[in-house]
């Protein structure tokens, strides 16, 4: 095979090899940061502080089954603003940026949340409610002091 | 290919004066970290780090992907885009991002290919790429556990933040297999032929040893 057409098969080889590459790592990274899948939870209760002031929601049956689902249904339902922000694809997730008009970065504080207890470990969005399920946000320090909320 | 040690004298200069690339390579990075901001794990950043070693090295090695960082961190904290970490957290970790980027730089500099332009030679890069970008989200997500993820309300232990970095290490090595072959195709051609609109010049500076 001649030299430069030598050289323009291995740059399109590597070409292609690279593309592959890339496609199946952003795939495996999806496939890792996964979306948990819809469901309908029961007796969820959601409590949002704010710097003096608190909502309170309760929620009988919903498919709003994730932390971040269930504030937003409640700034529907109870009319209050929710302004979020949302990172692209493949690790797209969400950012609340303000709560009823208190924004993150005020006095040093950032909407934080947990669910059941637990600070949230992921975006969210991603985290999953179950029946029964408390969930907490809170206009707070980050990292929070306190071992719980 | 040869391991070099690492020595703050930089490499002998090519088609561009090294200092003019070293701006180019900061503006490239810079400019590539605001534009993706959005997108977690997918930055420039990496790239000219080792570029940077490979094509310049030297004191090249420290001063470019800490002019990225400090350029790009001050930009951002300066226009509010930047995160909750307090003023000590932002040291804590950022001790372990700058030091990072320099260590990818340095692993560019000691494993650098002969400099011609070649697909070769980007294959190459594209290759060294790949483990200086899982050493530095080593580091980092060490980093991020000693300073901030051990502690309270998290009391995450390494292995579970290693296990989160997982996802976020394949788009990071993504991102490098992106950005090193366009960014290394375009310095080095740089580095070896000159500005484009300069004129005909031979076909490389090589001034490295074998691979």
């Amino acid at each position: 095979m001649p030299g430069d057409a030598w050289s323009r098969w291995r740059a399109f080889a590597f070409f292609a090899v690279l593309l592959v590459a890339i496609a199946v790592l952003f795939a495996g990274a999806s496939a890792l940061y996964r979306v948990p899948p819809a469901a309908v939870v029961h007796d969820v209760h959601l409590r949002v502080e704010g710097p003096g002031w608190t909502i309170e929601y309760r929620a009988d049956t919903t498919p709003n089954s994730t932390a971040y689902a269930i504030l937003a249904e409640a700034a529907d339902r109870l009319g209050f603003v929710l302004d979020a922000r949302r990172y692209v694809a493949p690790l797209d997730s969400v950012l609340v940026e303000s709560i009823n008009g208190t924004r993150n970065g005020e006095d040093g504080l950032w909407w934080l949340y947990w669910v059941d207890g637990a600070y949230g470990d992921v975006g969210a969005d991603r985290k999953a409610l179950h029946d029964g399920s408390d969930v907490l946000w809170a206009f707070r320090e980050y990292p929070p002091r306190e071992a719980s909320p | 290919m040869n391991v070099r040690s690492f020595s703050l004298r930089p490499h002998k200069r090519g088609k561009v004066p090294p200092w003019k690339l070293a701006l180019l390579l900061i503006a490239a990075g810079v400019l590539g970290r605001l534009v993706l901001w959005e997108m977690p794990n997918v930055e420039p950043v990496m790239a000219v780090a080792l570029i940077a070693g490979m094509l310049l090295g030297g004191y090249y090695v420290i001063l470019v992907p800490v002019a990225v960082m400090v350029g790009t961190d001050v930009l951002t904290y300066a226009l509010g885009w930047s995160g909750a970490y307090s003023p000590v957290q932002i040291l804590g970790l950022g001790a372990f991002v700058y030091s990072g980027f320099v260590l990818a730089a340095a692993i560019g500099q000691a494993y650098r290919p002969r400099l011609l332009f070649r697909t070769r030679t980007i294959a190459v890069m594209a290759r060294i790429s790949i483990p200086a970008t899982i050493l530095f989200d080593l580091w980092t997500a060490f980093g991020d556990w000693l300073a901030i993820s051990r502690h309270p309300p998290m009391n995450w232990s390494l292995g579970q933040v290693l296990e989160m970095q997982v996802p976020f290490t394949l788009v990071h090595l993504a991102s490098s297999l992106i950005f090193v072959p366009i960014f290394g195709t375009l310095f080095l051609y740089l580095h070896t032929h000159g500005w484009p609109m300069a004129g005909p010049s031979p076909s490389g500076t090589d001034d490295s040893g074998p691979e």
